[in-house]
């Protein structure tokens, strides 16, 4: 192992179509796989989202759709959705949308197709555990998919398995054979993670091409460097959470229970508290916040950079805001926990260092409108796609303001408030930052260019549902509905906001349907898209001097040579309004 | 594919061999460590026995020099058997900075709410 | 490096094609790995501390561990205290394999790889036993994951139990590990595997695992058995 294999590999050996498509070790082919299977997952979870907000709109109408989606398992003998069946689907789509689209599809495509192809080098420093990865993601979706579908229904506890509900079979027959498989796709989807996750760190670090220091890397490099460094320091407490969990669940240990009655019996529990099992989730479970949002703004940074013809506003501001939100990530998670009867002192310092956070995200946000600020604007459907990540992330940000503040948290605690502030601020932006990752480096993937007026077509779509869905969602928050009620309609003070209700669930299954338009754009374009050029957004970074479609180990030739740093657009002193990374300085020219 | 991106074979030799002179004071700096354990783990044995009474006056004093004891023998764990101190000092602190302050945070929290959370 | 005929400008140092820590990317990830690992132990052992002080009461150790093999005789300590002692005997016969090598020296690098397979060995046996006399308990009963008997005025407190078994448990499965793992590379080292690739890296590797596994140990010593 180690370096020794280096030397194993031939020049031109013929790559069998197993070895070339399903176990491939070539990171581009690898990023493929991970963007196909983050798409199927997402598709399930988009329809998941629809039939709830389904539930919620209308619950007292019957849908065949329930029964053509889910089975009979899910319908009662009205053909209504059966309650625990509504927690079940709020679940799993919670979990398919965290885990496996936005940190899994995201990082996992981003990563491998960029990390190599931007620092200049052959594949990932290791291809056999980057294989590996990916094959234990896939297995790690199978398995929750599969979940849907057991007899006793999956995991309903909601997507941080909170226990007691969560161990207990008696409390909701979800926590039953459901969770134990929502506990076994997840343990291989953190070894998945922490696989790639240690690829991706010693891949910047050692395998940077001659002359490509830190400080000259694109800022999308920057953030995945970010990124999987939190990953691989949050991800480890999860595993002491689950794994008390599991101990727990199937083995009669009280980590987490204390003096539990059911159906009037006491249980064998005693002593633990549920308290620790938040505490050990959400040091995961902030960082992961950022291991889905940073990759998103990683991304927009090149693409706004690139389309604005402009270098980004505040290269070092933007890397230090970035490791800022890393380090600050780690230090807020109780801010989750407002409500558990917190010490106040902790709370108090909880309070602080979130509201901190707000001051490098205002840094990143600023930069990216100071960028676009009298630049030449090229609107390609990325570019629209990262202008309205910016939106998105403001938006979502102003609420995250009013979260942070425990006195202002707990009257919205657990409403739809904060249900549209997280998806506004990390499911539409991180998302919208993997569609405009998707348009802008769809050349590089197939060699082909995807169709711009079905991306725009596209976009315009997602934009106005996506705000239709979140934007009305606060006012229904504030009106103080709680999340994951099966109805609402049993309570007379929300009578007001069923309409607001309704309205969701129609731009829900608007936003969803226009989704149709990005899959037809996708598959279409890999085989009769227009052929793309070498370079064809005339960008900077190293992935457009490879080929149009790089083979593995990407260039012909020997390694590129990195003279100046990513952003020299639109610079006086050359004739083209873009330098690529290799150009050399000219006589008496400063690079960065 | 030829890796000409990797650190080949070659080069990671002249990296991390060393001579036979060398090895001779590298191991008896190993020997010394091995005593520097053993008797830090025979003190913290003795005072486990002798002074364990959790109700006696000396009783935070003990307790804070098992925990400090058990700093130092990780430290030498980790800086010389793992060979952490010889690495590049950049290197020392990317691993080490990161873990020491999540860890402690997390230390200082969790206790706190740990007194707290029956006492509602 | 192969082709790198054209010159860097003058305003940086970095050539590319090498690590700046000077450490290979295998050995690399083994140390990012390790800090991972450290984390989830790290949280097992924050949780205990977390159990601890919302406890009324907590067991004290030197009147659960008093049993020495083939004697009946109170000898607090001493038994545990014996296994930490192999365990760190089994981390410097690693070290020693690391430091042969360095030198080249295959028979070196066996001997005391084999040394330290040996001992890791004996630390699982050693914790069989251990875990044999723990749950045999005392007159209160057994020691099982739903009742203390080491805390006759509270059996209910049964996170002591729960997380004797656990954390000692989950680093028991990390000795294992790692001797099969030092088993593996034994026999790579015995057919000449590294020998041939000019280096001992990879036992450089698994040596980190394992004085991880020590370290880990160190820190369940004090907080199980003397705080």
């Amino acid at each position: 192992m180690g370096a020794h294999s280096t030397h194993a590999h031939g020049h031109h050996h013929h790559e069998s179509f197993i070895t070339k498509y399903i176990f491939s070790q070539d990171h581009k082919m690898i990023s493929k796989q991970f963007l196909i299977t983050a798409m199927v997952m997402g598709v399930f979870a988009v329809i998941l989202s629809v039939l709830f907000r389904l539930q919620i709109a209308w619950p007292e109408e019957s849908f065949e759709s329930m029964k053509f989606f889910l089975g009979e398992d899910y319908v009662d003998q009205n053909g209504l959705l059966k309650p625990d069946r509504y927690l079940a689907l709020v679940t799993i789509h919670g979990t398919i949308m965290v885990f496996f689209v936005l940190t899994g599809g995201l990082s996992g495509t981003f990563f491998n197709l960029l990390i190599p192809l931007q620092v200049g080098a052959r594949d990932m420093a290791s291809g056999f555990l980057n294989m590996l990865s990916y094959w234990l993601f896939a297995l790690a979706s199978a398995v929750m998919l599969f979940s849907l579908w057991v007899e006793s229904g999956p995991a309903s506890a909601g997507w941080t398995i909170y226990p007691p509900l969560s161990i207990l079979e008696e409390a909701i027959p979800g926590s039953g054979l459901g969770m134990t498989l929502w506990l076994v796709s997840m343990t291989m989807f953190i070894a998945s993670s922490l696989l790639g996750g240690l690829n991706y760190v010693v891949t910047i670090i050692n395998l940077r091409t001659v002359g490509m220091k830190m400080t000259r890397m694109p800022l999308t490099m920057w953030a995945f460097l970010t990124t999987a460094i939190l990953g691989v320091l949050s991800f480890p407490v999860l595993v002491s959470a689950v794994a008390l969990l599991l101990m727990d669940k199937s083995f009669g240990t009280s980590f987490y229970l204390s003096d539990i009655f059911v159906g009037g019996e006491a249980l064998d529990a005693s002593g633990g508290s549920p308290i620790l099992f938040q505490h050990l989730f959400w040091f995961l479970g902030h960082p992961e916040v950022y291991i889905v949002l940073l990759p998103a703004l990683g991304i927009t940074s090149e693409i706004v950079a690139t389309n604005s013809r402009k270098p980004i506003f505040g290269y070092r501001a933007m890397i230090g805001s970035i490791l800022a939100i890393g380090f600050l990530s780690f230090i807020v998670w109780g801010h989750h926990m407002f409500v558990t009867g917190m010490n106040p002192f902790i709370g108090g310092v909880f309070v602080f260092t979130t509201l901190l956070i707000a001051i490098p995200s205002a840094v990143k946000a600023f930069n990216y409108i100071t960028t676009l600020w009298k630049g030449s604007i090229h609107y390609t459907p990325a570019m629209l796609f990262s202008i309205g990540l910016v939106s998105t992330f403001i938006t979502g940000g102003l609420t995250g303001i009013i979260l942070a503040d425990a006195t202002l948290d707990i009257p919205v605690h657990d409403t739809y408030f904060v249900v549209a502030h997280f998806h506004i601020v990390m499911g539409l932006s991180a998302i919208y930052g993997m569609f405009a990752g998707v348009y802008h480096w769809f050349p590089k993937m197939y060699g082909r260019m995807m169709n711009k007026k079905l991306g725009y077509l596209h976009f315009w779509l997602t934009m106005i549902c996506g705000y239709g869905v979140f934007f009305p969602m606060h006012f229904v928050g504030l009106a103080g509905s709680p999340r994951r009620y099966y109805s609402y309609t049993e309570f007379p003070f929300l009578d007001h906001v069923q309409d607001l209700n309704e309205v969701i669930t129609f731009f829900a299954i608007i936003g969803g349907l226009a989704q149709i338009v990005f899959f037809y754009n996708y598959f279409y374009s890999i085989w009769n898209g227009p052929k793309a050029t070498k370079n064809p957004w005339r960008s900077n970074t190293l992935e457009w001097t490879t080929p149009v479609n790089p083979g593995h180990g990407n260039w012909d030739g020997p390694l590129p040579v990195v003279h100046r740093w990513a952003y020299d657009y639109s610079n006086p002193e050359h004739e083209e309004d873009f330098v690529p990374q290799t150009v050399p300085l000219k006589e008496g020219e400063h690079g960065h | 594919m030829e890796r000409d991106d990797l650190i080949v074979n070659d080069s990671y030799a002249p990296m991390a061999n060393h001579s036979e002179e060398a090895g001779k004071a590298i191991r008896k700096k190993i020997w010394k460590v091995t005593a520097i354990l053993s008797i830090l783990t025979a003190v913290e044995i003795a005072m486990g026995i002798f002074l364990s009474d959790r109700s006696a006056d000396l009783w935070p004093v003990v307790k804070w020099s098992f925990i400090i004891m058990t700093v130092v023998k990780a430290a030498y764990i980790v800086l010389i058997f793992m060979h952490l101190g010889d690495e590049k000092r950049s290197f020392r602190f990317y691993i080490i900075i990161p873990y020491l302050i999540f860890i402690g945070y997390m230390i200082f929290l969790y206790l706190i709410e740990g007194f707290n959370v029956f006492t509602y | 490096m192969a082709g790198h005929v054209e010159k860097v400008d003058a305003a940086t140092a970095w050539g590319g094609g090498r690590s700046p820590f000077n450490v290979t990317y295998g050995k690399m990830m083994m140390w990012f790995f390790l800090v991972s690992d450290a984390l989830t132990f790290g949280g097992f052992l924050i949780s205990l501390g977390f159990a601890k002080a919302s406890a009324d009461s907590w067991p004290i150790a030197e009147k659960v561990f008093f049993h020495f093999p083939f004697t009946h005789a109170e000898l607090p300590l001493i038994y545990v205290a014996l296994m930490t002692f192999i365990l760190i005997v089994s981390s410097v016969t690693m070290v020693l394999a690391v430091e042969a090598g360095h030198r080249m020296d295959k028979a070196g690098v066996q001997k005391w790889l084999g040394w330290t397979i040996v001992g890791g060995a004996i630390f699982l046996g050693s914790q069989a036993w251990e875990w044999y006399t723990f749950i045999n308990g005392n007159e209160h009963g057994m020691a099982t994951l739903t009742w203390n008997p080491y805390l006759p005025e509270n059996p209910g407190e049964i996170r002591y139990t729960n997380f004797f078994f656990f954390v000692t448990g989950f680093h028991g499965f990390h000795v294992f590990t790692g001797v099969i793992i030092n088993a593996v590379v034994w026999l790579q080292v015995k057919k000449g595997i590294m020998h041939e690739r000019g280096h001992y890296e990879m036992v450089e590797k698994v040596g980190l695992y394992w004085h991880f596994v020590d370290l880990v140990w160190v820190f369940v010593f004090t907080f199980f058995y003397l705080v």
